[in-house]
């Protein structure tokens, strides 16, 4: 393009060989850039002639200037000083972030600026204000010069800056991610006194007579569940969010656990004189593979909110399961009556520790975080959990897992046949074992306690039991190799079903239990 | 996180897992 227009001013033969030069500079110097980019380990040769590329290719287009200069045609100077001007300001933008480059690129064009000078006046030295072009040069240089050192003092400052907004980044996501850990534990730490004040205030409420202490103890036993309540939330979202949250895969009986978890509703509904509805349950099918707890935990939370929230009128539950491929799509709607929700409430009601939920959750007990946690739980169900409500027209919150058909378990013996039941329950902590002591003495069960994997390899050896609870982690020898040792012994309790402890849902065949799924 | 600490019982998690594990104990008795 230049060429083209310089060619009115030098002629064809001295403005086609230029081009030519320089194309041949810029080809060479790209050749070499792509070959340093696929050597990391380039000769020293090569990166110098890398560096100095910048300076040839100057030294070549800048050189098209001189006979611009001293081209006695009208405004040819002038273009050969905007050309070398251009180039300058070209150069300085475009490595500025390398001040090598820069100077390496630039200094040929301030020579250039420089001599273009005398070459103007050698050549036409009665020219009016020949001399002008020196203050013109100067000023040219300078004003470049302070534009270059704006430049780079703007760079590096905005380098720095994503440098500290980085580092902020990072450590907010560390303190995040410590925080997170931080919770998990302490919600972690506080269930197991929790389940002893539990396991403790159940058995005072059983045992003593009187009504007052009853009710004291009864007391105790409420708030305990509902201190339970909300660490359980909290402990669910902490693992969600750190990607610990699994989900189970074994056959449940759907109808039966739809029934159950509607069961469980029916007097709150009643106390507030609402109608509990369910529609579709008979068209359900049986046995599906999947997560009965979860699906449950969800269901539970999206009843408890109808319930809730709705003053008169009707809670519905509309239950269906359609096939999707080799799967099953099981979808529950809950629909109430109550006072409903506004755009922006729908809009906020999914997120973690909003305001909203908070202001709620104080109102109506609750941590604010059971549809947070439920949709992140229908959504490790490969389903999703999404709601629609205007204010005053109730609300209608659709719950979609997958699931998978299955085949009713075989062999399943009638009735609960825990009570009396021989139960070992190996444990290091103390307060671990004395927790599942009082729970299964409210099964009826009476079970032999040990302290250690050793305490109890010595009791299976002298005595027979039906079950143990193995915790899983102890000192010394730990739940697996005592399971393992037992099992390569030939002990009278060579076969026993181990379950891990803290305990996990039924299993999914009768099988002994040794690790989650 | 510290093995050596208390862990947290669910009795209706107990009570299902045991149910579940001791009636197919009895089945596998009775074939």
């Amino acid at each position: 393009m230049i060429a083209l227009m310089l060619h009115v001013f030098m002629g064809a033969a001295w403005t086609w060989l230029w081009a030519a030069v320089y194309a041949a500079a810029q080809v060479l110097e790209l050749a070499l850039i792509g070959r340093l980019l696929r050597q990391p380990q380039a000769s020293r040769t090569l990166r110098l002639s890398v560096a100095a590329m910048p300076a040839i290719t100057s030294i070549i287009f800048g050189f098209l200037a001189l006979p611009l200069f001293a081209s006695p045609v009208r405004f040819a100077p002038t273009l050969g000083g905007m050309l070398l001007a251009g180039a300058l300001l070209n150069v300085i933008v475009v490595n500025s972030s390398l001040r090598s480059a820069t100077i390496s690129a630039a200094a040929p064009h301030v020579i250039y600026l420089l001599i273009a000078p005398f070459a103007a006046r050698a050549a036409n030295p009665n020219a009016p204000l020949a001399n002008a072009l020196w203050f013109g040069v100067l000023l040219l240089i300078v004003s470049v010069f302070v534009a270059a050192r704006t430049l780079e003092r703007a760079l590096r400052a905005e380098a720095a800056a994503k440098e500290e907004a980085e580092r902020r980044r990072h450590e907010a996501e560390e303190a995040v991610a410590a925080k997170s850990a931080f919770v998990a534990m302490i919600s972690h730490e506080l269930r197991t006194p929790i389940s002893a004040i539990l396991a403790g205030a159940a058995r005072l409420h059983s045992d003593v007579p009187e009504a007052a202490s009853k009710l004291h103890a009864q007391l105790i036993g409420d708030a305990g569940a509902m201190m339970r309540t909300l660490l359980n939330d909290l402990l669910d979202l902490s693992r969600l969010d750190a990607g610990r949250m699994a989900v189970e895969h074994a056959p449940f009986d759907l109808r039966q656990t739809m029934a159950d978890t509607l069961r469980l509703w029916r007097p709150d509904a009643h106390k507030k004189g609402l109608r509990l509805r369910v529609e579709g349950a008979a068209h359900l099918p049986r046995w599906v593979a999947g997560d009965s707890l979860r699906l449950r935990q969800v269901l539970n939370n999206l009843l408890s909110n109808a319930i809730k929230f709705t003053e008169r009128g009707a809670v519905t539950v509309r239950l269906t399961a359609r096939e999707d491929g080799d799967r099953l799509v099981f979808e529950a709607v809950v629909a109430d009556t109550g006072r409903g929700l506004s755009e922006e409430q729908v809009a906020r009601l999914f997120t973690p520790f909003d305001q909203l939920a908070s202001n709620v959750a104080r109102e109506h007990g609750g941590s604010g975080l059971g549809l947070v946690i439920s949709r992140e739980l229908a959504r490790l169900m490969g389903g999703d959990l999404t709601v629609t409500s205007k204010p005053g027209k109730g609300a209608r919150f659709r719950l979609r897992v997958r699931v998978e058909a299955a085949q009713a378990p075989g062999a399943r013996a009638g009735g609960a046949i825990i009570e009396g039941a021989r139960v070992l329950v190996v444990d290091d902590h103390m307060v671990n074992r004395r927790a599942i002591e009082l729970v299964l003495q409210s099964f009826g069960i009476h079970p032999t306690l040990a302290e250690s994997g050793e305490r109890a390899l010595e009791l299976l050896h002298s005595e027979m039991f039906d079950v143990m609870l193995m915790d899983v982690y102890m000192p010394g020898m730990d739940g697996r190799d005592a399971t393992r040792q037992l099992r390569a012994g030939d002990g009278p309790n060579r076969d026993i079903p181990v379950i891990p402890s803290p305990p996990r849902p039924p299993p999914r065949t009768g099988k002994p239990v040794t690790r989650r799924a | 996180m510290n093995a050596h600490v208390a862990k947290p019982i669910d009795p209706s998690q107990l009570h299902a897992a045991l149910s579940e594990v001791l009636r197919a104990g009895a089945a596998r008795a009775a074939a």
